[in-house]
């Protein structure tokens, strides 16, 4: 999809023009929310090996990124690399369209609401494969989610869209200290930001900028402790 | 009353999705399914319908087999579902046409027709959208096009196979809202299969599936008090759940059965106030 206006660039490489694109999209893994869309071959390991294939690596190079692919996305190879993707459940699929992407080797992994569809081990998966993905792989991550408790965990920095503009960017902390204004925009901040700003609603001195539980317990410990010297 | 009687189902490659499953679903109850993916949840899902036929044991729906391909259409009409992808379910280009597809098929005269598609898009919400292009609309309101079209065939039985997975948490908010409605006004019986825990606190019953078998049946109130069991199997409790754990754990308060946001703030304004 191009601009309207503006420009976007990879790597120095204007995604405008038809040449520098080919090789700025080289730099750039997408992972689609729907696995169905992205999952066409006969096999799991078919499917997987296409993009390194196409990027005319050795077989036994190709056959090392599968392995490593499927690992890095828990897919037991034996148990995967020959199955059909269609006889696969939702949660496998969008790990082989996954294992598919991070085959190439990308330096910037775009996902489009990855953790969508899939079961809470799934989702805490998910969440650990992109960050050994990061530590392993050095690549950057680009995650789109509602899920703000998932952002909570993982994210560096967030962004947040309203009516196509940034409505606003920041840390985790700073993002989630405003969770009225979140929930207002039909986004739902992190249980524990949303406990502590319902506990403020009901007279406690809660301190701004808790968004996990672990920062809400301690602080509620605290809270305790205080009120029996009282 | 949909009645599901030690099912068995395997797919064509030889694995054993359902494992001598039964189960009774009673006129008006919402019972909610929660398991791991492929845990058998969605296949159980496509039975209460006849989408799938079991193996094995036999699912009737008001004592109707689903087996029976002369029932299939009646059962169809009786229980409706609701899918994960609301693209996929979306047939038409015009709103009320798309509600209007399933009772058109059953034969339903034009003049109940429009009563019905109207009733069915009030109670969802979406009357003022009768005539907008589905495709337009969002993924939540796409799924309220998608139950509007069940609730126009008057169903007994609404199936939601994680009718909410993909949407935002004002959408999923929006579908669970119409859900606890059309339970209380209209007593339509509600399965609901998600993988979100805390829209399973809901439902007068929730039963946990793994590996093809039921693993735990309750109320969520009981099912919730087992996390470490919950998530041995791949699951969760509500996050509510997970914080009152960890309070507790940490001796900071004991919030008792506390399953939503708004009863653990009351049971921690009492306890820590008695302190």
């Amino acid at each position: 999809m191009q601009p309207t206006s503006g420009k976007v660039t990879v790597d120095g490489f204007d995604m405008s023009n038809k040449k520098q694109r080919a090789k700025g999209r080289a730099l750039v893994g997408m992972v689609f929310q729907y696995p169905d869309y992205q999952l066409f071959d006969e096999t799991v390991y078919k499917d997987i090996s296409f993009g390194p294939k196409n990027m005319k690596l050795s077989s036994e190079e190709v056959d090392r990124r599968v392995r490593e692919a499927m690992r890095l996305v828990g897919l037991d190879f034996d148990e995967f690399a020959e199955k059909s993707p269609f006889e696969l459940s939702g949660g496998e699929k969008r790990r082989t369209a996954l294992a598919g992407i991070i085959a190439m080797y990308p330096k910037y992994l775009v996902l489009d609401e990855p953790m969508a569809g899939l079961d809470p081990a799934g989702r805490r998966a998910v969440l650990e494969m992109i960050s050994e993905f990061r530590s392993q792989l050095g690549c950057a991550v680009v995650m789109v989610s509602h899920s703000m408790d998932d952002i909570a965990r993982s994210a560096d920095r967030v962004y947040v869209l309203r009516d196509g503009k940034i409505f606003r960017s920041g840390t985790p902390s700073e993002i989630f200290n405003n969770a009225d204004e979140l929930n207002e925009m039909g986004l739902e901040p992190p249980f524990a930001s949303r406990m502590a700003s319902e506990l403020r609603r009901r007279g406690f001195d809660i301190p701004r900028g808790i968004y996990t539980n672990e920062a809400l317990t301690e602080c509620l410990a605290a809270y305790g402790k205080g009120a029996d010297h009282v | 009353m949909v009645s599901v009687n030690n099912v068995t189902f395997s797919y064509e490659n030889g694995c054993n999705a359902l494992d001598g499953i039964s189960l009774t679903v009673s006129d008006g109850e919402i019972v909610c399914i929660v398991g791991h993916n492929g845990s058998g949840k969605s296949t159980l899902a496509k039975m209460f319908n006849g989408l799938l036929i079991p193996s094995s044991g036999t699912v009737t729906v008001n004592g109707m087999d689903t087996a029976d391909e002369e029932k299939t259409l009646e059962i169809r009409r009786q229980v409706g579902v609701v899918f994960q992808n609301p693209d996929n379910q979306i047939v038409t280009t015009i709103v009320k046409e798309d509600v209007a597809f399933g009772p058109e098929n059953l034969g339903v005269p034009t003049e109940e027709m429009i009563v019905r598609v109207d009733d069915a898009l009030k109670a969802v919400g979406m009357e003022s959208y009768a005539d907008s292009a589905p495709h337009m609309l969002s993924g939540g309101q796409k799924q309220r096009i998608a139950i509007a079209g069940m609730l126009a065939m008057e169903p007994e039985t609404l199936i939601l196979d994680e009718a909410t997975a993909m949407l935002d948490p004002m959408g999923r908010r929006d579908i669970l809202n119409i859900v606890k409605k059309l339970n209380k006004e209209k007593n339509i019986t509600v399965v609901m299969i998600t993988q979100y825990m805390e829209e399973a606190v809901f439902a007068d019953r929730v039963i946990v599936m793994n590996n093809g078998h039921i693993e735990m049946e309750g109320t969520p109130e009981y099912v919730f008090s087992k996390g470490d069991e919950l998530r041995a199997i791949g699951l969760d409790v509500p996050p509510a759940v997970e914080l009152r754990e960890m309070l507790k754990k940490e001796g900071v308060a004991d919030c008792g059965s506390a399953m939503t946001l708004e009863e653990l703030a009351e049971q921690l304004c009492r306890s820590l106030s008695k302190n």
